[in-house]
This record gives C-alpha cells, structure tokens and sequence, in this order.
C-alpha cells in the first residue's frame, strides 16, 4: 500500500520540479539526463528496496527447501 | 570479390559495416580500442551471444593496408531479412524494447552500457529479436546518466504507448521520424487517462517536459550524477512500464477474415491442398506471402521448409500472427505491416539509410491469395500494373483470381459504381500473361475462385 502511494507521489513530484529546471542549448540528451538525475534516486532506492525483499524470500524459500532435503533424508 | 558499405553504417565513428560477396563485416576502428578492450575482457558479448540476444560473430584476420586504423575485423552472422521497426507489430516492437532492457542491465552487471538504443539495432531472426550491433557498447562509469534513455523512450516507450491507447498504425510515424517519435508529439496524442500511469508520467510525460525546459533559455550542460543503483532503477521502471502496455485488440478491418469469409469448408480446404501441391511443386526457399493476414497460408510454406515473409498492412492482424508464432514457437515465418499499395519506401540520408521493401526483395515465390480483387477494384489498379509489380518480386507466383460474380466482390461492388469493366478472367490471364509463364490454373472447390501458378518469364 505504502509503495503504491509512493509510485503515485514520485511522477507527481518531478512533474511538479522538473519545469524549474532551465537549462542550456538546444540539445535533445540534456533533458533526458537531467531527467535521469532528477528521478535515478528514487528509482533506484525503490530497485534496492524489491531487490532486498526478493532476495530475502528467496532465502527464506531456500531455506525451506533445504529443511525440507534434509527431513527428507 | 564485390564489397559495398552499408549505406546506414555512418553514424558510429568508432566502425562500420560493409558487405563482400553478399556477406557482412564489421570494421572495429581505434577509437573503439579501450571499449573493445573492456568488453572482450568483461564477458558481455559471450554472456549475449549464449542466450542469443546478440548476433553471433568472429574476429577475422585482415590485413591493416586494406582498413586502415582499424583495430579487428568481426564477421557477424547473417540476417536472413532486414525489417525496419515501422514495419513490426506492437509485441514484436515491444519484445524488442525488452531486449534492450534486459541488455542494458546484463551491460551494467558487467561493467558496460549500451551507448545507443535505437530499434535499428534489433532484428528478427529465428522468431525472435536479436540485437544486431556488436559495437553498441562503452564502459560503464558510475555516476554517468544512460545516454541512450532519451532514444528508448522516442523508439519504444512512445510508439508502444501510442499503439497501446488505441493509435496501433501510429507505429508507422517511424517512418517519418528516423529517431524515434517526439515525446511531446507522443504526449499531445495519448488522452490524459491513457497516460495515468507511474512509469508513462515520469518517463514519456516529465521526460518531455524535461527536454522543453532544457532546450530554453540557460547557457552550458548540466553536471548530472546516476548512481549505479539509480540506473538499474531507471532500467527496471522502464522494463515495468514497457511490460505493462498491452494491444486492446479491436475488430479492424481484416482482423476476422477468415471467420467472416464467404468461403465454405470445401473451399478452404481445396484452397489448402491446391496451395499446398504448387508449394511442393515450387519448393520454394524464400516465400513471400502478400497479405498473409494472420499466416493461414504462410504456415502451408513454412511447413515444406520456407522462410516466410508474411505481410499486410493491418497491424492488428500482424502482431496476432507474431504472438500466435511466438506461442507456438514457430521460427521461420516474419510476419511484417506492409501495404502493397504503399510499400515502405527507402528513408533517410540520400534515400539509402533504409532501403525500400521492394530492394530487399529476394523470394523466390510470391503467394497473393485473395489480394487481386481488392487492389484492382478497392484501389483502381490496372491488372497489368499487378502482373508488373509482382513479376518484380519473385520468379515464382501464386495468386488467385476472384471473379466478379464472387460475393466478396459484389460486396465491395455494392457501395460504388462498378467501372472495371476490364476485370475479367480473361483480361486478368491476358495481363499477366505478358510477364508471366502459365505453369498451372486450378479452380478452388466450391467456388468460383481460380488458382494460378505462374512463372515469370526471362
């Protein structure tokens, strides 16, 4: 649920801080890295976050599999 | 020995292509050295090439006279037909757009990044897309933004957004914008709650406000920092988002063909076998089949061993012939949108960057079945003008003949004045008998359909 929320509010934010941000010639990449530095933080907290909640069921689910080997044998 | 250099091969400095005796190169030049260092050394090319997400290739001895300042000489495998991204369904646009992705974060675990992400740079082989450029690498730094993102998001994200809310021949603007359809194009053109969606407000709708705001006023490039955990966070949003767009497949004008055909069992049936003995008579290698529709026929080729190019211009129907193949792992058909009547033309620098349909034709069959009556009577082209366009394809030709009297024609017949009066079996035998041997004439059971087997005449 808090996740969501945040996947709501993020697009909501650049949206809201991006326009203030005016910068240089008339060149195509600078918008899109200016874009990447403005919401790279988040996405890759978010990234960090799932990759961490991923890795710690697929441990625990390891986990059981190895219990379940070893009352196996 | 002939060689020629890709006309398109003139963007990168850092190698080009050429082709000698019909098969491709690619110069490695110096400026690639530390790259072609650290990507021989990371694993990166190997690790692609495994799972066949990368063209195969070799390193070829060559002597440094012949290219000079070149550092290697590859020889990648080749492609069995070039198509274009305007050219491709919306799921095979979308499989290419993932490829790149899954690329882009395989770069970064090994120490690279993609410095572009043009949709160029994919092709269909084997059912599948794969990513053609080898040299399509840097080392990665960390902190550097992925100065490829803007051309993703113009060649993939926007085209799959605009097809996905509805505007599925707006994949065609590719031809018209070599680069990738504009953002702000893109977001003037999807309705504000097709476009409520995290990952399309910040990487189409922030993004394109983001370049408006940089290409105004200020004086220098900004000083951007990524994190490595930000660029495999921006790499995962966009595969979610890519993910997530999906083709609301609508009736369009052919996409029920054949649950709306006036044929019968009995005619589709005798249809299928009188196709079927002309292919095995035929034994074609290359077929293309002229609007294939969903590949009812195309597979009848592909059966007997073909390699198929299957299209038509209706993009729904493509990308359900795509999906169907895909689900049935079906590796030698290409289905493709291509309008006779309108045939991608060649595009960009001094018309040579991309070559028109028709100079990448090398079938040896073309089939045209149920097409005649709709390019003569729907668009007012003359039988001989037919019989001259396909005596340029191929050498081989199947096509059936739809007479007047056939309820499909006195359909299209009953909304406007009947002015063919030169559509007749007669004229039409007469018309491609000019170009054409007549090997065989076979009429479809239960129909008053004829079957024709031509060859051309040399």
């Amino acid at each position: 649920m808090k996740n969501q929320r945040t996947n709501r509010l993020l697009p909501c934010l650049a949206l809201v801080t991006l326009p203030a941000l005016a910068f240089g010639y008339i060149d195509g990449a600078t918008g899109s890295m200016l874009m990447q530095a403005a919401v790279s933080g988040i996405l890759g907290l978010m990234f960090v976050g799932r990759t961490l909640i991923t890795n710690l069921f697929r441990s625990k689910k390891s986990v059981s599999a190895v219990e379940c080997e070893s009352t196996q044998q | 020995m002939t060689s020629t250099r890709e006309p398109s091969s003139f963007r990168d400095p850092d190698g080009f292509v050429f082709f000698e005796d019909g098969l491709p190169f690619r110069v490695v030049n110096s400026s690639f050295q530390e790259d072609f260092d650290a990507i021989k050394s990371s694993g990166l090319w190997q690790s692609l090439q495994k799972v066949g997400d990368l063209i195969g290739h070799e390193e070829i001895k060559f002597s440094e006279a012949e290219f000079l300042g070149a550092i290697a000489v590859l020889k990648p495998e080749k492609v069995p037909f070039i198509s274009y991204p305007y050219e491709w369904g919306f799921s095979q646009l979308k499989d290419a757009a993932l490829l790149t992705l899954r690329i882009q974060r395989k770069s970064i675990a090994l120490g690279m990044s993609l410095k572009d992400a043009t949709a160029y740079n994919i092709q269909f082989i084997d059912g599948k897309p794969v990513h053609i450029d080898s040299l399509s690498f840097e080392i990665y730094r960390e902190g550097n933004p992925w100065q490829a993102y803007g051309q993703f998001c113009r060649h993939f994200l926007a085209p799959l957004t605009l097809a996905a809310a509805g505007h599925i021949d707006t994949q065609r603007f590719l031809m018209a914008f070599m680069d990738g359809i504009p953002l702000d194009l893109a977001v003037s053109l999807i309705p504000l709650q097709k476009r409520l969606k995290p990952g399309l407000l910040l990487h189409l709708q922030a993004h394109s406000k983001s370049l408006n705001s940089a290409s105004v006023g200020g004086s220098s490039r900004p000083k951007t920092k990524v994190s490595k955990a930000g660029m495999l966070g921006l790499v995962d949003s966009l595969e979610r988002t890519i993910a997530s767009l999906e083709l609301h497949h609508g009736r369009t004008k052919w996409s029920h063909y054949y649950t709306d055909t006036n044929y019968s069992a009995e005619a589709m049936e005798s249809k299928q076998n009188l196709v079927g003995v002309m292919l095995d008579q035929i034994q074609p290698k290359i077929v293309w089949d002229v609007g294939a529709n969903t590949g009812e026929f195309s597979s009848l080729a592909s059966d007997r061993g073909a390699s198929v190019v299957a299209w038509d211009m209706d993009a729904a129907c493509v990308d359900r012939h795509y999906r169907d193949l895909k689900e049935k792992s079906k590796k030698n058909i290409l289905p493709l949108v291509n309008d006779i009547c309108a045939p991608s033309p060649a595009i960009g620098w001094g018309l040579s960057e991309r070559k028109s349909f028709f100079e990448r034709a090398d079938a040896d069959t073309v089939m045209a079945l149920a097409v005649v009556h709709h390019l003569a009577i729907t668009n007012n082209v003359p039988l001989s003008m037919i019989s001259e366009t396909f005596s340029r394809l191929a050498s081989n030709l199947i096509i059936e003949f739809v007479p007047k009297s056939d309820s499909q024609v006195q359909r299209m017949l009953s909304s406007r004045e009947d002015i063919f009066y030169k559509y007749s079996e007669e004229e039409f035998e007469a018309a491609f008998g000019k170009k054409f041997e007549l090997i065989e004439s076979v009429p479809v059971a239960d129909s008053k359909r004829i079957l024709y087997h031509y060859r051309r005449r040399e």
